[in-house]
């Protein structure tokens, strides 16, 4: 499932999109002024995309990175046809910004668990409601670990970004990057085996 | 983490892996062998490596993402106010604590909803807003407002309280038993407040249950599982993708039934088995969320004081036992299964556990005893279905004990001892709870299916003895579960359900089952006892089957042995007890009227006295044994019926009467025994004839509606029980007859109505059964009595025509039919005599004279002679309809005056009889 558009982001199509694609050339380019004004467009539009999917009833999927990022791309340039360029800038920055984001809870939310004995502030917490949710994975461990893999092979580590935080699947990272599907995956099996020594520690 | 890897070393690693990967583990090892004898650190790496495998996901947590998500909302504003921070998340909803944008120092949590739309969940807020906001109790957390983000999102304004959830805060070091049961108490009293306001809770739990510093309770989200509730389809799906494993709730939330006060009762309920116990009563760790509802629906909980873990922080356990596991009673008649079967009100709960604390005893255990009293109520279907379940109840505790039993077997000897307690518990429980349910109305199927299932869980105890297979005890037990069974079936001084060849089997089975264990050395005086009490059984089967003389042996059979048991140990109540039963009983069936050869009232008589003196005794020395009053009651109905028996009627109401007072006595003390209300009909009933014979006929009006109103409740109560039906049948005809002869119609009239419904009904389902035919026309008879009394001849004669119609089809099979029969035709003529129709009425009497006539032949019955009589003087009036027959008038005058002389000389008249007479007499002057 690569997109889901439903009739809320088409009415929004037809609008001036707010990120062109010079801009994105710009940002390419490293041009620090557009930068600075596309960055928070976009993480803005990513956490105000996130909330509205919240809102939704059918929760089930549509909180899935992929769904997100490409949602965000739409609102923002509007363009459903391939400038590959562009929207690989702007999943990449997409991705990037999930993984921001998703550290950064992760950290607030280790900060916030203080020792036994402490009061801890749960109000309707999920903790004693009888919910058997999935392990969590240590998102931190693997943040750190993905920086010291980009050490290694930059490659390797954007792969994962595109696919953990980013949702992609390995066709669309293969076409992002302008690599071939085999190396995507072969890219990707070996990162999770790092990653994984990394969790196990 | 190992060793840091350079670029160069993380390709060659790669290499090798491209190798190892597709290889399998024995392989994998082989290769790894030759790698380390090269390089053993890049070995040891890719052993790492290998070993993670799996350990990687393929994305992050949905939830992790939700949260991330609406954490990323903090510095917000919504609404007036700005998020600060997010304290919490649940299923359906993420919280932040928030300050009032133009106020710094207002705190409050905002808490966004994720599962609703905006529009609705606020329209339907306004309409709930009026409860919600009423909410004013200091631990409840209030409910301030609500609206919708930008987003559109909807969100409530609540009270901000800190504070840690209800279990965790219960386990902490230096909580005591008292601390947890007295915030607890709180928390019932804050439940109860917002149910007196018409708000259930719905979603408790520990995280809806805060205690703050200073230990007082902060109950959250009251209210909002309401709101949730129009718009979610269902409320158990609600995280991302994960279904919501509910732990606390109620097993009717889980299966779609109604939710009430009940219903919170039972979270509280579990939530205090959690933080008492430190486990859920329903979850066992490593248990499926299917595993769990199954647990739930079906399973018993264990025993808070024998449930908690033992390496509790807290071990309340102890502090639970020296409780006298009053507190044990309590938390589970909480979480019953049956919302019935729990408190009603969290302020009940709240009570018991204030007494429980105090060691005053709790309701707990009646309430079980009342839920089980007023559910047994049959409506069949119910009872059947009440019958699994408490056949459940009953065999899933004896289960528990039996596991708990057998976890514990160790040695050989303490297995033994294990085994014995728990059959004593099986025993207790199955019977102490048998005969707690028998006296219940509508409790026949229950018993059946509950003496059933008890005896198949013996009979496989039985199989798995092994060696204790000549286990004498066992033996007497099983004899005593078959003769239950076989009274279940068919004895007729308890409810039955006619299944006498079934019956006589299990007697047998029963008798066999005490011989043996007489051989096996059983205890001499049980065994004697439970023969005795067989004997009786047997005689009792006997005479419902008619077989006379096998009953009148086994009567006395039975009168003999509890005469010896009772020499043989004078301290033993319960013989002197059973002796005077038995002798009643046997006395039953000596002075009963009709059978030939075996009728003996002088023998009844004294065998009555000698049961009244037992029972003296027993009052004077022991007052308080159970079931003594009731008994002497008994000896009071019988001297009544002897007394009866020998004309002497004053004396005979006098002790119905005495009788009546200890029935009143005893149904008042024991308002929940069928038993004893039906004793009271019973007596009731006895005394309306009575009444009227010694002329109280207002007396006799007053017990017959006394007695029917009696039997209409117990037959609200009990709809389906066709002995009660019948009951109700008979009394609605005792008070429409007395009714109508008090010449108060009005108040026949319902009666009379009922009497015909009841009947109706029950000749529609056997539509060939004699009595039930009978039952009809009379009902007939007393509809046409009815419209007499009204003057509505020509009602009145239609309806005996229908009354004598049915009656001849059976007049046959017994004189009293014959009778009735003739009766109807008597009453016809009368309606007759009142329309002024002479010939008719004339024709109808002597053919009503003619039957009495040969009836009185054969059967010089006091009450046909009486019948004849009336005939008479009626023949007479009809006569005197057409002046011509002034002769035949005298004739029938004369007729009737002879008759009741030639009675005079035989006995006393009555005052009613001699009434009569002067009538007759005074009619037979007129014609002169």
């Amino acid at each position: 499932m690569l997109l889901t558009i439903d009739l809320e982001i088409k009415a929004s199509v037809s609008e001036q999109f707010t990120v062109a694609p010079e801009d994105i050339k710009a940002c390419q380019r490293g041009d620090r002024a557009t930068l600075d004004r596309v960055y928070p467009l976009v993480y803005d539009e990513l956490r105000r995309v996130a909330r509205r999917c919240l809102a939704r009833e059918d929760t089930g999927h549509t909180l899935q990175p992929t769904a997100l990022v490409n949602e965000v791309y739409l609102r923002l340039c509007g363009q459903r046809e391939v400038d590959w360029g562009n929207r690989a800038y702007i999943f990449s920055l997409a991705a990037t910004m999930m993984r921001r984001i998703l550290v950064n809870h992760a950290r607030d939310a280790k900060a916030q668990k203080r020792g036994a004995g402490a009061t801890v502030l749960t109000l309707s917490a999920a903790n004693h409601d009888g919910m058997i949710a999935p392990a969590e994975v240590d998102l931190l461990a693997i943040h750190d670990a993905l920086d010291a893999l980009a050490a290694l092979d930059a490659r390797q580590a954007q792969v994962v970004e595109l696919k953990f935080f980013g949702g992609l699947d390995v066709d669309a990272i293969a076409a992002l990057l302008g690599v071939s599907n085999a190396t995507v995956r072969r890219d990707w099996t070996m990162a999770k085996l790092w990653l994984g020594r990394a969790l196990g520690a | 983490m190992s060793s840091p890897v350079s670029t160069a070393q993380w390709q060659a690693l790669q290499m090798h892996l491209d190798a190892l990967l597709p290889l399998d583990q024995t392989a994998r090892q082989a290769q790894l062998e030759v790698i380390a004898s090269e390089d053993p650190t890049a070995a040891m790496t890719l052993r790492e490596l290998l070993a993670a495998e799996h350990r990687m996901p393929d994305a992050p947590n949905a939830a992790s993402v939700a949260r991330a998500f609406a954490t990323a909302a903090a510095g917000q504003a919504v609404g007036a106010f700005v998020m600060d921070d997010l304290v919490g998340e649940g299923g359906s909803s993420v919280v932040f604590r928030a300050h009032r944008a133009a106020d710094f120092s207002q705190t409050v949590a905002i808490k966004v909803l994720r599962t609703v739309s905006g529009e609705h969940f606020f329209a339907r807020f306004l309409r709930e807003r009026d409860i919600l906001a009423g909410l004013n109790h200091p631990n409840i957390a209030r409910l301030y407002d609500a609206g919708t983000t930008d987003d559109g999102q909807p969100y409530l304004v609540l009270e901000y309280a800190e504070g840690i959830d209800f279990v965790a805060w219960a386990r902490q070091m230096g909580r005591t038993l008292g601390d947890v049961v007295a915030a607890m108490i709180k928390v019932c009293d804050a439940v109860d407040y917002a149910h007196r306001r018409l708000l259930v809770h719905r979603d408790l739990k520990p995280a809806n249950i805060m205690i703050d510093a200073t230990a007082e309770p902060k109950l959250l989200d009251f209210g909002v599982a309401k709101l949730l509730d129009a718009d979610s389809a269902t409320d158990l799906t609600r995280d991302v993708g994960t279904p919501l494993t509910p732990a606390y709730a109620a097993p009717e939330q889980l299966q779609g039934g109604a939710v009430t006060t009940a219903t919170d009762v039972y979270a509280l309920g579990i939530v205090l088995y959690e933080a008492l116990c430190g486990r859920h009563p329903f979850r066992q760790s490593g248990d499926s969320a299917a595993q769990m509802l199954h647990s739930i629906t079906t399973a018993e909980p264990v025993r808070p004081s024998t449930a908690g873990a033992v390496q509790a922080v807290n071990d309340f356990s102890a502090a639970l036992l020296k409780q006298r596991s009053d507190l044990d009673d309590v938390i589970l008649c909480a979480i019953e299964r049956q919302p019935e079967a729990r408190y009603a009100t969290a302020s009940a709960l709240a009570d018991d556990l204030r007494a429980a604390l105090v060691g005053q005893p709790v309701k707990a255990r009646q309430r079980t005893w009342r839920y089980l009293a007023g559910r047994f109520v049959a409506r069949h279907r119910l009872a059947v279905a009440m019958a699994a379940v408490a056949s459940t109840i009953v065999i899933g505790a004896v289960a528990a004990a039996l596991w708990q039993g057998r976890v514990a077997e160790q040695q050989r000897a303490l297995a033994e001892r294990r085994f014995g307690d728990v059959r004593q518990l099986a025993n207790r429980l199955l019977f102490s709870y048998y005969d707690g349910i028998k006296p219940l109305p509508g409790s026949l199927p229950v018993q059946r299916q509950l003496v059933q299932d008890g005896l198949q869980y013996l009979s496989s105890l039985r199989q798995g003895l092994g060696d204790n297979a000549r286990d004498a005890q066992l033996m007497i037990e099983l004899a005593d579960a078959y003769s239950r069974i076989g009274d279940i079936q068919g004895n007729f001084t308890e409810a039955n359900v006619g299944d006498f060849d079934g019956a006589a089997k299990s007697y047998a089975v029963a008798r066999e089952l005490l011989d043996v264990a007489a051989n096996a050395g059983g205890s001499q005086g049980a065994v004697n006892e439970a023969r005795a009490s067989l004997l009786l059984k047997e005689a009792h089967l006997a005479y419902q089957r008619t077989e006379l003389a096998s009953a009148r042996n086994h009567y006395e059979a039975a009168v003999a042995a509890w005469r010896n048991i009772a020499m043989a140990h004078p301290e033993r109540t319960e013989a002197r007890a059973n002796l005077a039963n038995a002798l009643d009983a046997y006395g039953d069936f000596l002075g009963r009227d009709g059978a030939k050869g075996l009728s003996d009232p002088a023998a009844a008589v004294a065998y009555y006295a000698e049961a009244r003196t037992l029972r003296q005794v027993i009052v004077s020395s022991t007052p308080n044994y159970p079931g003594i009053q009731s008994a002497l009651y008994e000896s009071d109905l019988r001297d009544g019926e002897s007394a009866w028996a020998l004309g002497r009627k004053s004396e005979a109401v006098a002790l119905f009467e005495a009788a009546l007072k200890s029935a009143r006595r005893v149904a008042a003390l024991e308002p929940n025994n069928s038993y004893r209300q039906r004793e009271l009909g019973v007596v009731l009933t006895r005394l309306v004839p009575a009444y009227e014979a010694v002329d109280r006929i207002d007396a006799s009006v007053a017990a017959a509606v006394d007695a029917a109103q009696l039997m209409q409740r117990m037959l609200a109560a009990d709809p389906g029980n066709e002995a009660m039906r019948s009951g109700v049948t008979a009394t609605a005809g005792w008070a429409a007859r007395q009714l109508i002869k008090a010449g108060r119609f009005d108040e026949a009239e319902p009666y009379v109505l009922v009497e015909m419904k009841m009947a109706r009904e029950r000749l529609a389902s056997v539509p060939n059964d004699v009595d039930a035919q009978a039952t009809v026309a009379l009902a007939h008879r007393r509809a046409g009595n009815l419209a007499f009394g009204r003057q509505q001849f020509d009602r009145a004669v239609a309806e005996h025509e229908q009354a004598r119609a049915l009656q001849m089809k059976f007049r046959d099979t017994a004189p009293e039919n014959a009778a009735a029969a003739a009766l109807s035709l008597m009453y016809a003529g009368r309606a007759h005599v009142g329309a002024g129709r002479g010939q008719e009425a004339r024709r109808a009497l002597n053919a009503t004279v003619a039957e009495m006539r040969a009836l009185v032949t054969t059967h010089p019955n006091a009450r046909f002679y009486d019948g004849l009589i009336e005939a008479l003087e009626l023949l007479g009036d009809a006569s005197l309809l057409s002046k011509v027959d002034a002769a035949k008038a005298r004739g029938a005058y004369r007729g009737a005056l002879e008759i009741i002389d030639a009675a005079a000389a035989q006995r006393t008249l009555a005052a009613s009889e001699v009434r009569r007479r002067v009538e007759i007499a005074g009619k037979l002057r007129g014609v002169q």
